[in-house]
């Protein structure tokens, strides 16, 4: 069914085209998503928005997305704009109702909660392998998550239509063994491959749509400047991808320098 | 994905015999879609065949009146078939008269291939007789595989659907011809909705103090047109709600034509304000020429396609959305019972 979106009460979560109990991760790849939906090369909307709306519709999506990635802000905001997710059933995987409450009507749309949506769980860090499973988009995205990217139907990863190639092709070394192989993935080590790949920081901002803060913290394993870990997961995912590598292998082994280093740094 | 239909396809069987209304008029499945060349014709053959071969009735119908090709499509030898030019010079009484059988089981098709050459221009009375007699076809799912463009014709064959489903290329052309089309079919159902509240032109009226009212799009004109007619403007609401628009994104080769889906679906909440279902994706296979100069359906030259577990998942999600909404309808009769989907 067709359900019509009023503008002037869209939620950030509406603005980046998700259910209001997604996971951080599922949130990453829907600003990814999002981004790339109304860039100015954008084939899904170039020919609907000018380049000065464009602008505008990505300042929303980047408001959106910083306070959605902020566990914190955005239990706020949930909390400010009437929006909580209520459990019908001790079933974990029930389905429930995401009610929204404005001035005490209730304006509620059917959603799904998960057990891996839980903000408040300490323990999050444990379910990394479970968040490698498609996120909670719902069935159709899971299925074409599935049927593409995820299992290798289609490997190519490609940036507007372009291909990220490396540019140098000769005398490269396999990428494969040495991820499979190293003993720590860290940050250096992600540099380093991004630059034998011959990849520019510019051209690994406009694929994973992350700041170059964000990137250079990352490859200098900058604890302080970056997030919580599953943002940090998140970021990790969207880097492997652009250097076209085993997103699980290189994501499970950074996250576990990760979290060492922050452990030998007492946080 | 078969399991998904397989499913999908007892529980309808079940909740229909509960109802005792075997004999309930058909669904209406239309495949359309603004430009030509975009695989409406690959896509409505293939899900008529794989909804025939759950044990549905069903009865594709050829409405690209003037350029009809799914006689092709299906294999079936067009010399000897009836056509609507018979139909409306009334040498053919009936509708279902008009139906054959085409490569499998369960499957008829109502053929353009013999009609005259006048036949792309019918008249508004034509039309709305095929619009009426449609639903009293003996079937369970009429499959209409509609022509390119954006002709009242079209749309209002489209319209009359219970599932609208776009066929998209990620290719430029197509994706600005799919925006037109649903930019179309928008105004048209504001136009039917006017006409039944013998309301003109009050979005005519709207459109010409677009700039002053800040009227950027579709969405815009909706809201607007809340707040001056609230009767009118929530009757148009429902009427759009009620209808069920789909997208299936054509000739995938990399992840990115893959997510130019998700790119349509953001885009069009945002700027028509509907929420468009992104139904899947048909990769890009070479399978489909060679069938099309074979003249045999994809799904039975080359059933390994990766083109027809696709085309599985895309019924089975359609079957699915079908049950549940007969079982939101029917709220009753679920009582005590488990219902595992």
């Amino acid at each position: 069914m067709i359900d019509m979106v009023e503008e002037r009460t869209r939620t950030y979560y509406e603005i980046l085209d998700i259910p209001m109990n997604s996971t951080p991760e599922a949130i990453q790849e829907a600003y990814v998503r999002a981004k790339n939906a109304y860039s100015p090369t954008s084939l899904a909307s170039y020919s609907l928005f000018s380049p000065e709306e464009s602008k505008q519709i990505m300042e929303e999506i980047e408001g959106a997305y910083s306070t959605l990635s902020d566990a914190q802000r955005r239990k706020l905001y949930d909390r400010e704009h009437g929006l909580m997710v209520i459990r019908t059933d001790t079933n974990p995987r029930v389905e429930s109702k995401s009610i929204r409450i404005e001035g005490g009507e209730e304006v509620a749309e059917i959603g799904f909660v998960d057990e891996r949506d839980n903000l408040d769980n300490p323990n999050g860090l444990d379910n990394f392998d479970e968040l490698d499973s498609p996120g909670s988009l719902g069935s159709l995205d899971n299925q074409l998550l599935d049927s593409t990217g995820r299992t290798g139907a289609i490997n190519h990863f490609a940036l507007h239509g372009h291909y990220i190639q490396t540019k140098k092709s000769e005398n490269l070394p396999n990428f494969k063994e040495i991820i499979e192989e190293v003993e720590k993935i860290d940050g250096p080590l992600l540099k380093e491959l991004r630059e034998l790949k011959s990849i520019t920081m510019d051209e690994i901002m406009e694929f994973t749509k992350l700041s170059r803060k964000h990137i250079d913290s990352l490859e200098r394993d900058d604890l302080e400047k970056l997030p919580a870990p599953v943002y940090v997961r998140g970021f990790v995912i969207q880097y492997a991808k652009a250097l076209r590598l085993d997103t699980k292998i290189v994501a499970t082994g950074y996250m576990r320098n990760f979290q060492y280093l922050r452990e030998s740094h007492g946080m | 994905m078969e399991n998904l239909t397989a499913r999908n396809t007892q529980r309808l069987a079940e909740l229909k015999a509960s109802d005792g209304d075997q004999d309930r008029a058909p669904k209406i499945w239309a495949v359309g879609g603004g430009k030509g060349g975009v695989g409406k014709t690959l896509l409505a053959a293939n899900v008529a065949i794989t909804l025939a071969r759950t044990g549905a009735r069903v009865i594709v119908l050829d409405l690209d009146l003037g350029g009809a090709n799914m006689h092709t499509a299906l294999g079936v030898d067009s010399s000897g078939l009836p056509s609507f030019t018979d139909y409306f010079e009334r040498k053919i009484v009936s509708m279902q008269e008009l139906a054959r059988p085409a490569c499998v089981n369960n499957l008829q098709i109502i053929s353009g291939a013999q009609d005259s050459i006048s036949i792309a221009n019918i008249s508004h009375v034509q039309k709305q007789k095929l619009l009426s007699k449609i639903r009293t076809l003996s079937c369970d799912y009429v499959v209409l595989d509609l022509g390119a463009g954006t002709t009242f014709n079209t749309l209002d064959f489209f319209l009359s659907a219970d599932v609208g489903i776009l066929t998209v290329l990620p290719e430029s052309t197509s994706v600005e011809n799919t925006y037109r089309f649903i930019k179309s079919a928008f105004y048209r159902k504001l136009k039917h909705v006017e006409r039944a509240f013998d309301v003109h032109n009050m979005v005519d009226r709207l459109m010409e103090r677009k700039a002053k009212l800040n009227i950027a799009t579709p969405a815009d004109l909706l809201r607007q047109l809340e707040r001056e007619h609230p009767m009118l403007g929530s009757r148009v609401r429902s009427a759009i709600q009620n209808f069920d628009l789909k997208f299936v994104l054509n000739q995938i080769r990399t992840q990115a034509d893959v997510d130019v889906g998700y790119g349509i679906r953001n885009v069009c909440r945002k700027y028509f304000g509907l929420s468009i279902d992104y139904l899947g994706h048909l990769e890009y296979d070479s399978a489909v020429w060679q069938s099309v100069r074979r003249k045999r359906p994809l799904a039975l030259e080359f059933p390994a396609s990766p083109i027809m577990p696709k085309v599985q998942g895309i019924v089975g999600t359609l079957l699915k959305e079908e049950v549940d909404c007969i079982q939101q309808a029917n709220p009753i009769k679920q009582q005590g019972r488990t219902v595992q989907l």
